[in-house]
């Protein structure tokens, strides 16, 4: 018997804002830290803090499969493949080089005048009060309005079949482009002496 | 207590799109860079996400799900990049990188 499932049941709990400010100081505190930290290791590890505030805050939303996604993909996979980045290229635990006086400045500035525009236009933007959702046309087993798992897996197979399986077209393509580039070129033609390929062919039915 | 309200949750996710912009234009180290890409990517799944929640509508957190497979592979692109310029010059910082076949 499924359980209902309400979206809006952490609307009514009564800490919603409250928690969600707590994950979003969190979140932007260890955002600063990523960004700022002299040894690029403890930025790896702040990362994972702001991907986990992230999830929470999810969470939070309702949206409970996108939150063990992101659990999942960004903390289980990106943080530990940025961090194993890290420890193969780099004196991970030595600062960093000090970049020049107006790199800082410039960055600065180009990110401040970004925030000045979102914030202008979320000021000035009305965000009307939620109407249902329109549900002409659709499967009236979906139930748009709720963000519920069972829902996800039902849109993703009706209306969304192709950019699904493009999608895991792409993460193949990538596995397959990450793995090619990566690997050492140590076998090129002009290291293996050609006698030694050539006696090698011969061997082969012997063998077999 | 006050309920969660939208422009809230956009606003943060505009200081998360401004704090992994700066971390992108400042950073030399290349993989600092692709960290302050992987804030960014966080504050785009969050706004659609946030949106998905309000509007509500389940487009959004499809839509999220699917840049989060984006970013997933960019990241694997990105490293096994880096891992390879790693191997040609024997450092990752991005203003001494001025070739591109070594």
């Amino acid at each position: 018997m499924p359980l209902p499932v309400d979206i809006y049941a952490w609307d009514n709990f009564p800490f919603a804002s409250a928690v969600f400010w707590c994950f979003a100081i969190v979140m932007l505190a260890c955002a600063f830290y990523v960004v700022t930290a002299k040894r690029i290791f403890h930025a790896g590890i702040a990362m994972i803090g702001c991907f986990v505030c992230v999830a929470g805050i999810y969470a939070l939303l309702g949206a409970h499969f996108m939150a063990g996604l992101q659990l999942l993909v960004y903390v289980g996979a990106i943080a530990t493949l940025l961090l194993f980045a890290v420890m193969l290229t780099d004196k991970m635990m030595e600062p960093q080089r000090k970049t020049t006086f107006f790199q800082p400045v410039l960055g600065l500035i180009a990110s401040f005048s970004m925030l000045l525009v979102l914030w202008l236009t979320l000021s000035s933007s009305n965000f009307a009060a939620p109407q249902p959702a329109v549900l002409e046309g659709e499967a009236s087993a979906i139930n748009l309005a709720s963000l519920d798992t069972a829902n996800i897996g039902l849109r993703l197979l009706s209306p969304y079949t192709v950019p699904f399986e493009l999608i895991s077209v792409i993460i193949l393509a990538t596995l397959i482009g990450a793995a090619a580039i990566a690997r050492k070129e140590d076998r090129s033609p002009a290291t293996a002496p050609p006698q030694a390929a050539a006696a090698a062919v011969p061997s082969k039915p012997q063998e077999q | 207590m006050e309920q969660l309200q939208l422009q809230h949750i956009l606003l943060v996710a505009a200081c998360l799109f401004c704090l992994g912009l700066y971390g992108v234009l400042t950073r030399r180290n290349s993989i600092a860079m692709l960290m302050g890409l992987e804030l960014m990517f966080n504050a785009v799944n969050l706004n659609l996400v946030a949106f998905a929640h309000f509007l509500p509508h389940l487009d959004g957190v499809i839509l999220a799900m699917f840049g989060l497979a984006i970013a997933a592979a960019e990241s694997a692109v990105g490293i096994a990049i880096i891992l390879s310029v790693y191997r040609n010059f024997k450092h990752i910082d991005t203003e001494n990188i001025n070739q591109l076949k070594g």
